[in-house]
């Protein structure tokens, strides 16, 4: 069966379903009556604000649900919403209320802030992608445009915006004890995109405390003397819908990330049941319908932990909407959130970062969107400040981070041939500032598709065409995203599926029905070439280098014929003669059906140097394992298989091998499970997190 | 003139009967989208019920040269989307009580491929249900659940190799 037959199949089998009597059109006919019957024309209920004068909605409404209270029927199907509460006539309910149906004019408080923060220096554009706004009007206008072309749904809100992430390689560094001792521990840290540019995981360790985000708490736990002991927690003030998301450690410094949702409760009357006499069979007995109104920010708490068990505040900033990612280099945080601009609102929301609004000199518009995506900087030294900030108006961009740059793409599918748009912004010293953008054929597939290396910038595309055929491109930007070389026509029928780059080198795998593995030399930037391909059996999902001469990839076995799968598989390519590429060993692991690590690089350990692969698999008969493997003499070799437990809290994404020194540990957001290596994986300690 | 428009036209002006007249043509399928997105029978019918009085409510704003079935489809999306999130702040799963179906003939695969498409995740359920169901491409899905349409993609089509993975597994089993 293929994809398009299991839609069908999965179309047919629903077809079955028995639909329930009150969705009947003329049930539903019905009730559209009454409703209209009862339903005052003027549609514009008072708000009654019921929720705390302390909660102030500045901005635009996010998300709108509305549910009934005051219910008195049992009857679950008396369930008749009128959700029209946000129309643009509703009175914002007393001076707290909210005030978003104003129309826009620049308060005097923030032609204040324009007059004592002017920008460090004026932002250039991003080519003819992103240009500054002229002032606040500029940006409504887009949203404007934006709306018309594409009426939005006033409660779409929440974004994804934790969905987009990617991962890299596991740097092993050495570092001083915690403990103050003065040898040297090897442990492991989050595998990362770019060496260099930190990223925030849900677990970490320093070489003593591991770190773990346990549900509302970030618990620390000492392994000292191979022990696993209890050594602090971090509870930040959370709302009821508030969230833990992630978490950087450095030195003696914690910064965790929340994701915070500020809300209001309105209560509105609608209609009394007064239509009985119809013989129509009451829908709903209540009168009473709240609104749940919410507005989402992302908040960096900084704390100082040199004593765990007593972590210290030392600053907070706060930023409007969902979060996205973040990156840390050296003392810089940059901090990236999606805000909806709510479209029925367009005139007079301008998102705050630490409760500025964004100036208009720092807003970059495109020609269209109805998100804003907003970037700031914050230097660790003084925690409670945005060194520097923009936003983009522009729906859905993904995120390349480098020492010196931010790199934004997309897809745009308007042209004929869909392209990849791409902006630069330089970070210099946390100033974030436009460089220039461009477009390329195809799209990026792969979050390692991308690499800036030295001057250049290398990016690996697939091009589908009309017709559903398929081309792979490789083009090289400069500094300036200028186009200096490129390589077209690359496993025509045939698309992307992971890559890697190493210096003036580039692997790829390509797939349809077998697995090629491509390699390309860049030392020419004007004209990459092809040096070898290798075709084996199945793709890899996630390559990582292992040493100089070899490359490890986690994908599956596929069977040739009818690329049915197989199983997930290791395999491990000498890449020493880049033409005559060859395969040491694959191993194709039983049953398995699933792993974490081929789509989250986080969740992928590959650490060389200590000789381990850790990643947790999903098996077909329902079951999980955590599974290590150590690669020693041209052999895969299996280490420790630790079954994991089903939870349904606990998602098999947010489990973490890691090491410290010689101890190998699993860790979940309920436990911490400890491993001797030298003494084959014996299992030392366990320590429940749930406490 | 397109029948739709004419309808839309009318209901626009309130004109309840050609409301459900637009509804007859897309009610059952919002139901299967919101059963097979939701997995629990009462929830959807909820769901769609919400659905069904917003979009009344709020077609004074549908342009006469948008469709009625993307519109009506993206309200629900989003309210299957909102109960994720309050899925996700109840401890306990909600677990799928689902009546058979209307024919008792091949109804053995049908409900292999319903129980295996309910152990998919949320996200892939919605997903899948969003193409198939309410028609959108994966465009139309990424601009909706503000993603990018290459993952949209390849979320949609891991979801269905792991389904297709399960059912045959499934049916090993049974052998």
């Amino acid at each position: 069966m293929n994809e398009q037959e299991l839609l069908n199949k999965i179309k047919q089998t629903a077809e079955q379903e028995v639909i329930p009597e009150t969705l009947m059109p003329q049930q539903i006919h019905k009730r559209l009556i009454r409703v209209k019957k009862t339903r005052p024309i003027t549609q514009f209920p008072i708000k009654k604000a019921v929720s705390s004068a302390a909660v102030l909605l500045l901005f635009g409404v996010l998300s709108i649900v509305a549910w009934k209270t005051g219910r008195i029927s049992p009857d679950k199907k008396g369930y008749v919403l009128e959700n029209d509460t946000t129309t643009d006539n509703s009175v914002p309910a007393g001076a707290s209320g909210p005030q978003r149906n104003l129309k826009f004019s620049p308060p005097d408080s923030e032609k204040d802030e324009t007059a004592q923060k002017p920008s460090i220096e004026p932002k250039a554009n991003a080519g003819e992608l992103y240009k500054i706004a002229a002032n606040y009007q500029e940006v409504y206008d887009v949203l404007q445009s934006s709306f018309e072309l594409h009426q939005k749904y006033r409660a779409e809100s929440n974004t994804d915006g934790a969905c987009e992430k990617s991962a890299e390689d596991t740097v092993t560094e050495y570092s001083k004890n915690a403990s103050g001792a003065e040898q040297k521990i090897l442990y492991s840290t989050t595998n990362l995109q770019t060496q260099g540019v930190d990223e925030s995981d849900s677990i970490k360790t320093d070489g003593q405390y591991i770190y773990t985000i346990a549900g509302a708490t970030l618990k620390i736990t000492d392994t000292f003397g191979g022990k696993l002991k209890p050594a602090g927690a971090i509870t930040p003030d959370l709302d009821a819908s508030d969230h833990i998301l992630e978490f950087y450690i450095d030195q003696n410094m914690l910064f965790l990330l929340v994701q915070h949702y500020e809300t209001t409760i309105t209560e509105e009357t609608y209609y009394t049941d007064t239509d009985e006499k119809s013989g129509v069979i009451p829908l709903n007995s209540c009168d009473k319908i709240a609104s749940f109104d919410a507005n989402s920010s992302t908040i960096l708490y900084t704390y100082d932990i040199s004593s765990p068990a007593n972590p210290i505040l030392a600053g907070t900033v706060e930023q409007d909407g969902n979060y996205y990612t973040s990156r840390k280099i050296g003392d810089m945080i940059y901090l990236f959130t999606q805000q909806g601009l709510n479209a029925d609102n367009f005139n007079g929301f301008i998102p705050c970062i630490n409760n500025e609004k964004i100036p208009c000199g720092n807003i970059y518009i495109s020609e269209k969107g109805n998100e804003g995506f907003l970037i700031s900087s914050i230097n660790v030294s003084e925690p409670d400040k945005i060194l520097d900030k923009v936003m983009l108006v522009h729906n859905s961009v993904n995120v390349y981070v480098t020492t010196d740059a931010i790199y934004l793409y997309h897809s745009d599918y308007q042209a004929a041939d869909t392209l990849t748009k791409i902006a630069k912004f330089s970070i210099d010293g946390g100033i974030i500032n436009a460089v220039n953008a461009t477009s390329v054929k195809g799209e990026i597939f792969d979050t390692f598709a991308v690499n800036a290396y030295q001057d250049t910038l290398r990016v690996l595309t697939t091009l589908y065409d009309q017709n559903g055929n398929t081309d792979n491109h490789l083009y090289i930007l400069d500094s300036e995203l200028n186009l200096i070389g490129a390589l077209d026509g690359i496993a025509r029928g045939e698309e992307i599926y992971a890559a890697r780059y190493l210096d003036k080198t580039v692997y790829f795998i390509t797939y349809k029905d077998t697995d090629p593995l491509f390699v390309v030399d860049l030392s020419n930037n004007t004209n990459p070439v092809v040096l070898g391909e290798l075709k084996i059996s199945g793709f890899s999902e996630y390559l990582h280098f292992w040493g100089k001469d070899q490359l490890l990839g986690i994908g599956y076995e596929t069977d040739p014929d009818n690329g049915e799968r197989k199983g997930l598989k290791l395999v491990m390519f000498d890449i020493s003669n880049p033409m005559d590429l060859k395969v040491i060993d694959s191993l194709v692991l039983k049953d398995s059906l699933y792993s974490p690590a081929l789509y989250h690089y986080k969740c992928a350990l590959a650490d060389p140097s200590l000789n381990l692969i850790g990643f947790a698999a999903e098996y077909s008969n329902n079951n999980a394992a955590y599974n290590v493997y150590s690669f020693s003499n041209g052999r895969f070799v299996p280490k420790l298989s630790e079954t994991l437990q089903d939870s349904q809290y606990i998602s098999y994404e947010s489990v973490r091998g890691i090491y410290i020194g010689d101890t190998f540990f699993i860790v979940c957001p309920t436990e911490i499970k400890s491993y001797e290596m030298a003494n084959g994986f014996r299992k030392l300690e366990h320590l429940d997190l749930t406490d | 003139m397109n029948q739709d428009l004419q309808q839309i036209k009318k209901a626009k002006s309130g004109d309840t009967g050609a409301f459900a007249e637009l509804y007859r043509t897309i009610y059952a399928d919002l139901y299967r989208f919101a059963l097979y997105t939701l997995k629990n029978p009462a929830d959807a019918e909820d769901a769609v019920s919400e659905t069904v009085m917003d979009a009344f409510s709020s077609i004074r704003k549908l342009r006469s040269e948008d469709s009625f079935r993307p519109w009506i489809f993206k309200i629900l999306s989003v309210k299957c989307k909102r109960r994720f999130l309050e899925y996700s702040s109840q401890p306990d799963e909600l677990t799928a009580d689902i009546p058979d179906g209307n024919s008792i003939h091949d109804l053995a695969e049908g409900i292999d491929l319903r129980t295996q498409f309910f152990r998919l995740k949320n996200e892939e359920r919605l997903i899948i249900s969003m193409h198939v169901f309410a028609g959108y491409s994966s465009r139309e899905i990424a601009g909706i659940l503000h993603m990018n349409a290459n993952t949209v993609r390849s979320k949609e089509s891991r979801a269905l190799k792991k389904l297709l993975e399960q059912l045959s597994d499934s049916d090993r089993k049974e052998r």
